[in-house]
């Protein structure tokens, strides 16, 4: 979850606050926003990348299968490693989020707040799912009943969120809220009937079935299993997710429940508890990190050397069950990772920092790479594509990459923030 | 509503974190008053300008390091006695090596790990010993007095196979004789045995007649004894090697030397010992960070080597000889690196991210890890284990109980060694049947006396702050 909202226009700091008055901690949310960017710049880049044969090494980075893609462990590949080193990202601000807000707000609204967010998150990836299916129906699969109760819903959503793009007068101010309502209450249902349809097609196994599931449901539903760790001391977040992981590791190990996770994006609704332990150590470690980042440092190696050591008696690190050796491999080693942007911050002293501006914005960019990236390269000719020559392949990725950095850098500057 | 008003205070101060870090603040802006910066600013980390300089000499032991080297030298021994029991038999996956043991890591077993922790055990004193010797005779003196330590060491290795490989051979033999019983290249060293049986008795008669100048002359001629043996083995082992990979690069590997007619050496755990000591000697002045850099670029060209081709030559001799070695100078030095990391924040990050390392490179890229060649896969993983035990055991340098176990058997622990090898060795020769055929019950009672006797021993020792050191 991203920091609360400083608002477009800024709040002027008080005194004794602000990055003048504590360098060291300002620095430290430099060091997360790039960890962040670098994040959904893999993921959006990378992604884009694989659709080119013609870039050789570079379209297998994004590759998911240990067979075409760079496998870092067994079973597992280097793209397998940005969706753990997001929810890491979360796990660093998620309580920082919450306090803040909890000061502002007080913590029944804040509460109130973060499960309508979650399930918001749950939601827009179920509009995405939407998207796809309902572009399908023109071609060979029709829409079933639960297609046409979210596609109601999306389109009450939808009124919503023009209405609260549109001016409205003088009147403006409560029109906007009410459409912000409408908006994030539609949302949420959306999420939530998301939820409950996920779970009882995972009760009533069909593969094949399972079209209403993807990363942002996993992440949403993830921190929604969390939140009400989110105010804990540290002890009880490793407590927490030692039990939910533990729980999860032996009903993921024992009969063919592994087989049945592995049917569904990252384990399903079900793998998302998975996600959730490892959202909660992610949450332990951040707690750690900003008491003594050392000790943070320290754990996220050793948590990943257990993961890792553990590989030859729990089994291989797949991300598409969530086994258990992927909650600590996908713990341990975005920790490490962080780690080297935290050494090498001290580096970094000029203030061209596109990773930041990456950083500061990332369900935007992920809902442009879906729909924007998306559609491009579902209409683009093959020529454009599949068949692209080198230097054809090299160039757009090139202006993708300057476009979307000249679009985050615009909205950096303009200091807007565009989130749920 | 008392009770449950009780009940949420406690909850509140135990289970919920009220604290809001400073970095809240620093992002958001308006903060109510309220809120208290948590938060404290990391303290830079200290110079190591004197990383170099000569410290002050420090008169007391450190109890980690005691209690460490007592807890390698108890695994060892428990390695040796309880081995000999067959009703023990169900025990064997804890004492066994290589595959036949408890698997820590492909080619790993529980039982590797205490002969590597002991080396670095000797890494986390040698600095400090060379820094104090350099001090008190001049660097030049100092690193004589070391490689003749280490030496010594090989050398007291050699005259244990002497007695193990020789003259346990003559007197169990019917009509067996030094000349006849006794293999070509294991006869100096039989000769050596007695040598520095008669010397060590000579030393320590004359200590208790009260003559202490005599005895440590004859205790310095033992040492230096010792030593020349040490340098006659290593020549052995050099050439061994050198001949082993100049002739079986292309054909058939052979067992036998060619050009000076040199069988294949005694080669064991002491003299492995040794051979690291002397490896990692040119390195000991160097800074902590150069020393881990050292370490880096010969295990990663060690492991280069050790994947393609080098193992198999490695593992002829027992810890891999003279190629092992390089491995084992590479935990030594590491030792050496986490004694000067000692009080730096960043110890635990090194200690994990080894153990990281070590752990992807065998379990995910199948790198080769094993005690027998002492590759480097194999020497980073021990030491990874081994500076999380010494950190762990740091943080209790402050309990000083009046029964110091494992500081009692970590005082005298290469005396320790030779003695229970010695012991084990007539054992196994003289009472392996009957030691054989003996109940689970009245096997634990035996080795419970054994350590028992021994644990006495060396209480007497310490208590009297007798160090007998080579």
């Amino acid at each position: 979850m991203e920091e609360e909202v400083v608002c477009a226009e800024g709040q002027p700091a008080k005194a004794g606050y602000g990055p003048a008055a504590h360098p060291e901690e300002y620095k430290r949310i430099k060091s997360i926003d790039r960890f962040r960017g670098f994040c959904v710049a893999c993921m959006l880049i990378f992604q884009f990348m694989y659709h080119f044969p013609s870039l050789g090494f570079l379209q297998r980075i994004a590759s998911h299968y240990p067979e075409t893609g760079y496998v870092l462990l067994p079973t597992m590949t280097i793209a397998d490693i940005i969706a753990p080193a997001f929810i890491f990202a979360i796990g660093l601000t998620f309580a920082l989020s919450f306090k803040r807000r909890q000061a502002l707000f007080g913590t029944k609204r804040a509460v109130v707040h973060f499960v309508e967010r979650s399930l918001a998150i749950v939601g827009l990836g179920t509009f995405m799912d939407l998207s796809e299916i309902v572009i399908e129906s023109f071609s060979d699969r029709p829409m079933n009943a639960v297609d046409w109760v979210l596609f109601a819903v999306s389109a009450v959503m939808l009124i919503g969120l023009v209405l609260r793009i549109l001016p409205f007068g003088k009147k403006s101010k409560t029109w906007k809220e009410v459409a912000e309502q409408i908006f994030y209450i539609s949302i949420s249902v959306l999420g939530l009937i998301n939820i409950v349809v996920a779970f009882v097609d995972y009760a009533t196994i069909e593969p094949g079935k399972y079209w209403y599931w993807s990363v942002l449901q996993g992440i949403g539903f993830a921190v929604l299993i969390a939140l009400p760790f989110v105010r804990t001391k540290p002890w009880l977040k490793l407590t927490g997710a030692l039990v939910i992981g533990t729980a999860y590791s032996v009903y993921h190990q024992i009969g063919n429940h592994k087989e049945l996770l592995d049917i569904m994006v990252h384990g399903g609704v079900v793998g998302s508890f998975g996600w959730a332990a490892m959202l909660l150590l992610d949450m332990f470690v951040a707690d750690m990190y900003f008491k003594n980042k050392y000790t943070s440092f320290a754990l996220s190696a050793g948590i990943a050397a257990i993961g890792v050591f553990a590989i030859q008696w729990l089994g291989d690190v797949n991300m598409g069950s969530c086994s258990p050796t992927f909650i600590l491999v996908g713990t341990g080693l975005p920790g490490v990772l962080f780690m080297l942007f935290d050494c090498l911050d001290r580096f970094h002293r000029s203030s061209f920092d596109p990773l930041v501006w990456w950083g500061k914005n990332p369900l935007i960019m992920f809902v442009l790479q879906f729909f924007v990236i998306g559609i491009y390269t579902m209409l683009a000719p093959d020529s454009l594509i599949k068949d692209a020559p080198l230097w054809s392949a090299a160039l757009q990725s090139v202006i993708l990459i300057a476009a979307l950095t000249l679009f985050v850098y615009w909205l950096a500057k303009r200091k807007k923030s565009i989130r749920l | 509503m008392k009770g449950f008003e009780k009940f949420r205070l406690w909850l509140r101060r135990h289970c919920l974190d009220t604290d809001v870090p400073a970095v809240a603040a620093a992002e958001a802006g308006p903060v109510p008053e309220t809120a208290e910066p948590a938060v404290q600013a990391e303290a830079p980390a200290s110079e190591e300008g004197a990383e170099n300089s000569v410290k002050p000499e420090k008169k007391e032991r450190i109890l980690s390091i005691d209690r460490f080297r007592g807890l390698c030298i108890l695994g060892m021994v428990c390695q040796f006695i309880m081995p000999l029991f067959a009703s023990l038999a169900p025990l064997a996956p804890i004492f066994e090596h290589d595959a036949d043991g408890f698997q820590i890591l492909p080619g790993v077993s529980f039982a590797d790990l205490f002969a590597a922790m002991f080396i670095f055990v000797v890494g986390l004193t040698m600095v400090r010993s060379f820094q104090s010797r350099a001090a008190k005779y001049g660097t030049g003196r100092a690193y004589f007095q070391l490689a003749v330590r280490f030496l010594a060491l090989i050398g007291l290795g050699a005259a244990l196979d002497g007695f193990e490989m020789g003259w346990i051979y003559v007197f169990t033999t019917d009509g067996g004789s030094y000349s006849a019983t006794i293999r070509d290249n294991v006869k100096p060293f039989a000769i050596e045995f007695w040598i520095v049986v008669g010397l060590a008795v000579l030393a320590l008669l004359l200590y208790i007649c009260r003559l202490k100048k005599l005895s440590g002359y004859t205790g310095s001629l033992l040492k230096y004894v010792l030593a020349v043996y040490g340098v006659y083995l290593f020549f052995m082992l050099l050439v061994y090697t050198a001949e082993y990979i100049g002739h079986g690069q292309y054909d058939p590997i052979p067992s036998e030397g060619y050009m000076f007619g040199f069988k294949k050496p005694i080669w064991a755990t002491l003299e492995n010992i040794g051979l690291a000591g002397l490896l990692s000697l040119p390195f000991v002045r160097l800074g902590k960070w150069e020393r881990l850099t050292v370490v880096g670029v010969t295990y990663a060209v060690m492991t280069v080597l050790m994947q393609n081709g080098l193992y198999p030559v490695a593992k002829i001799l027992i810890e891999g000889g003279l190629i092992g070695g390089v491995g084992w100078a590479g935990v030594l030095l590491l030792g050496t690196f986490f004694a000067d990391m000692k009080d730096d924040k960043r110890y635990w990050i090194f200690s994990c991210i080894f153990l990281l390392i070590s752990i992807v490179c065998s379990v995910s890229f199948g790198w080769i890890a094993a005690k027998r060649g002492g590759t480097p896969v194999y020497g980073l993983f021990c030491a990874s284990i081994a500076s999380m035990i010494w950190g762990g055991l740091n943080f209790l340098n402050g309990w000083k109980p009046k029964f110091d176990f494992f500081a009692i058997w970590g005082s005298n622990a290469i005396l320790m060694y030779v003695v229970v090898t010695f012991v084990k060795l007539l054992l196994a020769f003289y009472a392996e049947t009957a030691l054989a055929k003996m109940s689970v019950a009245v096997a634990l009672l035996i080795t419970l006396a054994f350590l028992a006797a021994f644990t006495l021993c060396n209480w007497v020792m310490r208590r009297k702050k007798v160090y007998i050191k080579i």
